[in-house]
């Protein structure tokens, strides 16, 4: 038998791989398949955007608009809030055909227009899930309980990180929270290393990122001396692996304390990039985080989300289609826009997947009165979305909804089709990647899930 | 069927020889079949690992036809015949082989009895039989046993220090003191060990310990979960689970008690705390939310939750369709759904609380005792009583009618009028309505007073905005005195805002500013004015250029806190608000207070009914009544009125006395029902009554005073029906089932109703072969890291086997033979010699034991968020002792909640004062969407659903957690400045101990002595730094800040070793 210390000398760098890996996400893993895309930047449109006031064009529903909604379209159907017989609603807003796809993209995203031949849409989503968070909570962990892992714990689970300095999974956010908490961002029953992280706007960005008042970087850089020598000593005498993994775990925390900052701080990017996204540096907005979704995916991190809310626009005077519709347009349209010229210029859009879109629709129909002026509509279960870049052909119309926009005609597709779609993408068979939890076999599509073949490029 | 087939293989067996079937045919079935149709898997439902299951085929039908391959269903698999690409799908077998098997079917297809796994095997999976005490004795023998066999030695017992510090640990979650640890290095005695146990099972910190334990299996919270995740009280039965373990109640009773407690014959209130357990499920108020839906899913989290926790059963994959693995059928999962299925809270709202009182009992009691006598006189009956009800009889049988009028709705939008045609002034009006509802009702002559009050009021003019105006953050913009405060003049910078509405909230915009709102209030004569003041953040208040009123920056202020009284001087007055914003957001509420209020809030009578009371009366003819939030449900009014003589009977004349009285022929109890009504409410007792109510009040409102609400389960009288649901889906009913275990296991005895009570008797019998042995397993993971069976919340076909099978029998048994008792229980454990070997593990260990799974040595792995934070408070000495009640808000980062929808954010978590903000971490209010940090960090769940066992991982946000978060860099502050020694090793020394309970080694002395001697060196040259790192301590101690910080940091440290 070798003597403990013989053991740990001959295996050090044995168990300083082994320690790495427990840094679960430090190594990449391989895909089930040669994938298209490399990350994935998801952006969360939460609070359910009107999917006909921006992209699903109804001639036929503006022709009918203020007439009460055919009795039979909506026999049986549970809303959140309608209730009789409501009116319909067209778009007050002009729409146009963009680009050589000829995609339909309404006013309110002249931006998004212009880099339309890029994106791919989604017009026959649908989610059985008609309240936000359980609707949220579908969309980002595949089931409307809390307590699933979320998409990007799943994602990073299965492919790893390719960066050593930051996490694999991290999450911007900006306007309005989204309602279902860390439950959207959460690694579930997966280990926490997979759980979104926070970098936030004020403060520091990751928490405890920053030492205490009064120490100094040379100060914990020798304490953290100190700290290795002494856990590299119980290490030599009690021979438990996890305490080489601890040690690597203390040593990316000092790195982070340095890249993280870096990161976060874009005032340095040329103005040209700046005015590209719109960016006000020091504000929490999503154009900063657009471009700071660029610079997590150019540093290797697997899956950024960014939320911006509040979508819900019911209508009335606190959150309506008049006012706020396009104001929340505005916020967000040049950074997403922004984002796809910037990744395609960079030569990642290739290698990365885009995706834009909330947790459900909106109706056809009018909430509220037809002498409201103040309008908005009531959640809907099915919806539209974009999706670009890597794995994904550019200029595709997937799917329809018929002419008044209330139901899927052609195409029809879940959430759970659009996350196998997404880690298809990645090389991911979605039936595959599973995790065993309370003796069952989980995945993020449960047990269902189709990969939208005709998207793939 | 059956009997023919085996016949006809008797008859062949004796033309054939078996053994070519057992050396030649049988091994390829298990090489190239039994991966997708063996005991783990059968696909399309067959299994061919077994004679019986193999001949009954799959689903397609029988495999083989004995003596015909030709027209066998497995030759057509295995040849890709009929277009189906051929069997096993990795690769068609060889020729040879195929030929080999066809020749096998067509001689009969001859399997003998000992080849392969006999049906009863198959049919009883090792955990549905019931434990039996194995041949060897004692948990050493049994763990020995198998080392032996593994070529594996137990370890020597560890260091008396680690030990003790590992046992503290494992019974209290607390590290021993240095007394307690000196102590048992001088113990000589050989029972020493024993005696430390037994003082750690004594301690109350033990309770604390396993109650820390339950809480993750119990998915106990302190919030509602989805979007709005509000604050809900159930903290009193997380202290009844600390009770329960201290007291050392038996498991089976702890069970009973939780599951089923409110029926138990005799409930007592403690009873009834316990089945929080199961109100621990989530509550989604969302507006637009369905209360079907959301019970549905509360109702199945309830049986999935009973199932892994008692029954290591994986339940929920029966949900859809007949579980894949397990005998459960989707008939099983529904008739465990209907035990649940009964009871009456709701799912969208918080309901159904018990009170609990927590005051001085004894002075209640005295305030009860004082109305008793009282009481028993209005009990007693009287010659003179007996003629008054007669007369009282027939005035109510008269009235009675015109108690049913027809009732009027108010339907669902916000105001409506309704005609009242009284001949008298109303008193009351009876409302239909089952939920709370705040109403207004106004009358003619109320809106005619209205007008004329208005009239003297001051002219409001309308509302100005400036602003944003930015700074860095939210302190500063709403310390600093931006323009407007210095006088305002309407131009450019001011926009007018007629829009905002007065009495509600609403949203203003931009991120850590703040912005003005500004009016006139022009006065006709000088006057003192009423406005209610609301916000979700810093909020100021400015009257003509003086500050009235001011909130902290980050505080959130109720409008029902904020009412001021303004004084106006005659002429035009300025009125200018100053609102603040953080990262979050944030929102304007002013209410102008003017005239009359006509708020009524109606009584409850009973669920459905309710009375609007008016006092004084009010005069018949058109009332106009509001709602303060759209009703949910229809609310009808009954448009005769009441005089408060009909109040007071309606309101003291329950349904049943009303049925009563129209009756005449009543019997013996009726009748007896009837006389004690009458007493009670009678006039000529109404003195003792008024005494009576006066004092009972005054005892009820001690009791409400000193009471706490927690949420309980409550039994409806009727019960649900339950059917089982088409794919889970429960809007498509199917059969209807009754409650009942699953078919596989023990039935519920005969006679007694099949309710959550017989469940839960059911789930602790010693019929039932899975609880005993799921629950030792529990606790044995609690202790060594890993359960006997590694999948403790799968104890079924696709769970792992035990590692120590007989091991596990002995303690299920001897767990139910020792009456449950679980201290006795968690001392066998800790008493073993296997639990205290040392947790070194050297290369062989390493090699053929990587996991410990074989306990070649002690246990050795890092502890749970919580309990990182208690030993780090304790090694501190700042860890408070106190024990119980409601959770308590340590400090956090304000950012944490930037990433929630609801409004409130950081204000609703009200930073604990003085011993609060050190309590243990079991205390920290656990909020589903923003669960506290550092425990997120180490792994602790949501707490939306229930957890067997926190994966444990390593990570590099873990260590900036101990490095950096406040509490960590306060310990060490608090460490450094209680280390005590004259010499700087003494001192080092002490912190070393106080931390791993060990002395340090020479050379961790000095790498220690070196860090110090470098930070002291350090902050001689940065004094300024020294008094930052000791946080207004002495600036001395900085040096120590830093070695404490390491100290709190060491793997030792956050390991139970």
């Amino acid at each position: 038998m070798l003597s403990r210390r013989a053991f740990l000398r001959n295996s050090t760098t044995g168990l300083g791989s082994l320690a790495l890996a427990h840094l679960a996400g430090a190594a990449p893993r391989q895909p089930h398949f040669p994938p298209k895309a490399k990350n994935v930047i998801f952006l969360c449109m939460t609070g359910a955007p009107s999917q006909l006031d921006l992209f699903d064009y109804k001639p036929k529903l503006k022709e009918l608009n203020g007439q009460k909604v055919p009795q039979s379209l909506i026999e049986g159907e549970r809303f959140a809030f309608l209730s009789g017989q409501p009116s319909l609603l067209g778009t007050p807003f002009e729409f146009k055909r963009r680009g050589q796809s000829g995609h339909w993209i309404s006013e309110m995203l002249p931006h998004t227009a212009r880099v339309a031949d890029d994106l791919s849409f989604i017009y026959s989503l649908k989610t059985d899930q008609f309240n936000h968070t359980p609707a949220e909570l579908m969309l980002f962990t595949g089931h409307f309980r809390p307590g699933r892992p979320s998409m990007g714990a799943w994602v990073t689970y299965g492919l790893g990180s390719e960066s050593s300095e930051l996490p694999g999974f991290v999450v911007l956010q900006s306007g309005r929270a989204g309602r279902c908490g860390s439950s959207c961002i959460g690694s579930g029953f997966l280990p926490t290393h997979y759980q979104g992280v926070q970098f936030r706007s004020g403060g520091d960005p990751v928490l405890s990122l920053s030492n205490p008042e009064g120490m100094s970087g040379a100060l914990r850089r020798a304490s953290l001396d100190t700290l290795k020598e002494l856990n590299e000593a119980k290490l030599e005498s009690c021979g438990d692996p996890e305490i080489a993994t601890r040690i690597q775990a203390f040593e990316m925390a000092y790195r982070m304390q340095a890249s993280v900052p870096e990161l976060m701080d874009i005032s340095k990017e040329p103005a040209s990039v700046q005015n590209l996204y719109g960016t006000q540096p020091g504000r929490k907005t999503f154009s900063n985080n657009a471009l700071l979704a660029r610079r997590l995916v150019e540093r290797g991190v697997r899956f950024v989300m960014l939320t911006h809310g509040e979508w819900d626009h019911h209508g009335g005077p606190r959150i309506n289609l008049v006012k706020h519709f396009p104001e929340i347009c505005r916020e967000v349209d040049q950074g997403s826009a922004a984002l796809i010229a910037d990744l395609k210029q960079r030569g990642l859009l290739d290698s990365t997947l885009v995706i834009w879109g909330g947790e459900f629709g909106r109706t056809p129909m009018l909430q509220g009165s037809a002498s409201e002026p103040l309008v908005g509509r009531d959640h809907h279960r099915s919806f539209a979305m974009w999706m670009a870049g890597g794995g994904i052909k550019p200029g595709v119309q997937y799917g329809a909804t018929d002419e008044l926009g209330y139901k899927v005609v052609d195409g029809a597709a879940t959430v759970h089709d659009l996350q196998a779609t997404i880690l298809h993408a990645l090389g991911i068979e979605h039936t595959k990647l599973t995790f065993r939890f309370q003796g069952r076999d989980y995945r993020i599509t449960d047990v269902h899930g189709e990969v939208i073949r005709k998207l793939l490029a | 069927m059956t009997i023919l087939r085996v016949a006809a293989l008797a008859s062949a067996a004796l033309l054939c020889p078996a053994a070519d079937f057992e050396r030649e045919v049988f091994p390829i079935f298990q090489r190239a079949c039994s991966g997708c149709h063996g005991p783990k898997t059968q696909m399309a439902r067959l299994r061919v690992d077994s004679r019986a299951t193999f001949l009954a085929g799959g689903q397609s039908g029988p495999a083989i036809k004995a003596g015909d391959s030709a027209n066998s269903l497995l030759t057509a698999r295995l040849t890709g015949a009929a277009g189906v690409p051929p069997m096993p799908p990795g690769g068609k077998l060889g020729d040879e082989e195929i030929r080999r098997i066809r020749e096998w079917i067509d001689a009969g297809a001859i399997w003998p009895d000992h080849v392969g796994v006999t049906n009863a095997e198959i049919r009883r999976h090792w955990a549905y039989i019931a434990p039996k005490r194995p041949a060897q004795s004692g948990i050493d023998t049994l763990i020995r046993a198998r080392l032996a066999a593994e070529g594996l030695s137990p370890s020597p017992e560890a260091a008396k220090e680690t030990l003790l510090r590992r046992v503290s640990l494992d019974l209290t979650g607390l590290p021993p003191t240095l007394a307690e640890i000196d102590a048992f290095l001088e113990a000589r005695s050989p029972d020493a060990y024993e005696k430390q146990v037994d003082r750690l099972l004594a301690s109350p910190r033990f309770g604390e310990r396993w109650a820390q334990w339950w809480l993750d299996l119990a998915r106990y919270a302190d919030t509602n979960g989805y979007e709005s995740d509000e604050p809900r009280s159930i903290w009193p039965w997380r202290d009844w689970v600390i009770n329960a373990f201290n007291r050392n109640m038996p498991f089976d009773r702890f069970t009973i008690e939780q599951i089923a407690g409110d029926l138990l014959p005799g409930a007592t209130e403690d009873q009834i705390i316990a089945t929080g357990f199961h109100r621990n499920t989530l509550i989604n108020s969302e507006a637009g939310s369905k209360d079907d839906e959301f019970r549905d899913a509360a109702v199945k989290d309830r049986l999935e939750t009973t199932a892994t926790v008692w029954l290591g059963t994986t339940i929920g994959c029966a949900q859809c369709h007949n579980h894949k693995y397990d005998p459960f059928t989707q008939k099983d999962y529904y008739r465990l759904y209907a035990f649940f299925n009964s009871t009456a809270e709701s799912s969208i709202q918080i309901d159904q609380e018990l009170k609990v009182f927590r005051g001085d009992r004894e002075e209640l009691d005295r305030r009860r005792a004082a109305y008793a006598p009282l009481a028993k006189l209005l009990d007693t009956p009287s010659p003179e009583l007996d003629s008054a009800q007669q007369l009282w009889e027939q005035d109510m049988r008269a009235r009675l009618p015109m108690m049913e009028q027809s009732w009027t709705k108010l339907g669902s939008t916000q105001e409506q009028q309704v005609e009242f045609a009284a001949a008298r002034p109303i008193s009351g009006l009876r409302l239909s309505a089952a939920a709370e509802l705040e109403i207004e009702a106004w009358t003619s002559a109320d809106l005619k007073q209205q007008e004329e009050l208005l009239a003297s009021q001051p002219a409001w003019g309308d509302w100005h905005m400036a602003g944003p105006f930015e700074a860095a953050n939210q302190e500063e913009a709403h310390r600093t005195a931006y323009a407007p405060e210095r006088g305002v003049t309407l131009d450019a910078s001011w926009k007018k805002r007629a829009d905002l509405p007065d009495g509600a909230f609403y949203q203003l915009d931009g991120y850590n500013c703040s912005v003005y709102l500004y009016r006139t209030v022009t006065a006709k004569q000088a006057q003192r004015i009423r406005v209610g003041l609301g916000s979700a953040q810093g909020v100021k208040l400015f009257l003509n250029g003086r500050q009235i009123f001011a909130t902290g920056a980050l505080e959130e202020l109720k409008p029902e806190d904020g009412l001021l009284d303004l004084d106006l001087s005659a002429g035009v007055n300025h009125l200018l608000l100053k609102y603040t914003n953080g990262p979050g957001y944030y929102r304007y509420y002013f209410k102008r207070f003017v005239g009359l209020d006509r708020k009524v809030k109606p009584i409850e009578v009973s669920q459905d009914r309710r009375i609007l009371r008016f006092e004084p009366a009010i005069a018949p003819g058109t009332l106009r009544f509001g709602f303060r939030q759209k009703p949910r449900e229809a609310v009808t009014v009954d448009a005769s009125s009441m005089t408060a003589g009909d109040i007071a009977g309606y309101l003291r004349m329950p349904a049943g006395i009303a049925a009563i009285v129209r009756k005449t022929e009543r019997t013996p109890e009726e009748q007896r029902q009837l006389a004690q009504h009458y007493r009670w409410n009678s006039p000529l007792l109404a003195d003792v009554r008024l005494r009576h109510d006066r004092l009972k009040k005054e005892a009820d409102e001690y009791f409400d005073r000193h009471a706490v609400s927690t949420l309980v389960m409550k039994e409806l009288e009727k019960p649900r029906e339950t059917h089982v649901q088409n794919r889970g889906n429960f809007l498509d009913l199917k059969e209807r089932v009754e409650p009942g275990p699953p078919a596989i296991l023990p039935q519920l005895p005969g006679g007694a109703p099949a309710n959550r009570l017989a469940l839960a008797q059911w789930l602790v019998s010693p019929q039932n072969p899975l609880t005993a042995r799921v629950i030792a397993n529990h606790l044995w993971r609690a202790i060594f890291g890993a359960g006997l069976v590694k999948t403790g919340e799968d104890f079924g076909a696709q769970g792992e086997r035990p590692s120590h099978p007989e091991l596990l029998d002995l303690l299920a048994v001897e767990l139910m033979e020792d009456r449950w008792d679980f201290k006795n229980f968690v001392k066998k454990i800790v008493m073993s010699e296997t639990y205290r070997q040392s947790s070194h593990a050297d290369s062989t260990r390493l090699a053929k034991d990587p996991d410990n799974r074989l306990l070649s040595r002690g246990p050795r792995f890092r502890l749970a968020g919580e309990a990182i934070r208690d030993v780090t408070l304790a090694s501190a000495g700042l860890l408070s002792a106190r024990i119980g009640g409601p959770s308590v808000f340590p400090p956090m980062p304000a950012s944490v909640f930037e990433n929630l929808f609801i409004e409130g954010g950081i204000q609703s978590w009200k930073v604990s004062e003085g011993e609060d903000r050190y309590r243990r971490g079991m205390y920290t209010f656990y909020k589903r969407a923003a669960v506290y940090p550092t425990f997120m960090t180490f792994d602790a769940p949501e707490r939306n659903v229930c957890t067997v066992e926190r994966p444990r991982s390593n990570t590099p946000l873990q260590a900036l957690t101990t490095l950096n978060d406040e509490a960590f860099v306060e310990a060490a502050r608090a460490l450094a400045a209680r280390l005590e020694g004259a010499a700087s090793r003494d001192r080092l020394t002490h912190g070393f101990r106080i931390v791993t309970a060990r002395r340090p080694s020479e050379k961790e002395l000095a790498a220690l002595e070196a860090l110090l001697e470098k930070s002291a060196a350090q902050y001689r040259s940065d004094p300024a730094a020294a008094k930052k790192m000791t946080a207004g301590g002495d600036p001395a101690l900085a040096p120590w800040v830093v070695v404490s910080n390491v100290l709190l940091n060491l793997d030792e440290a956050l390991t139970k070793e």
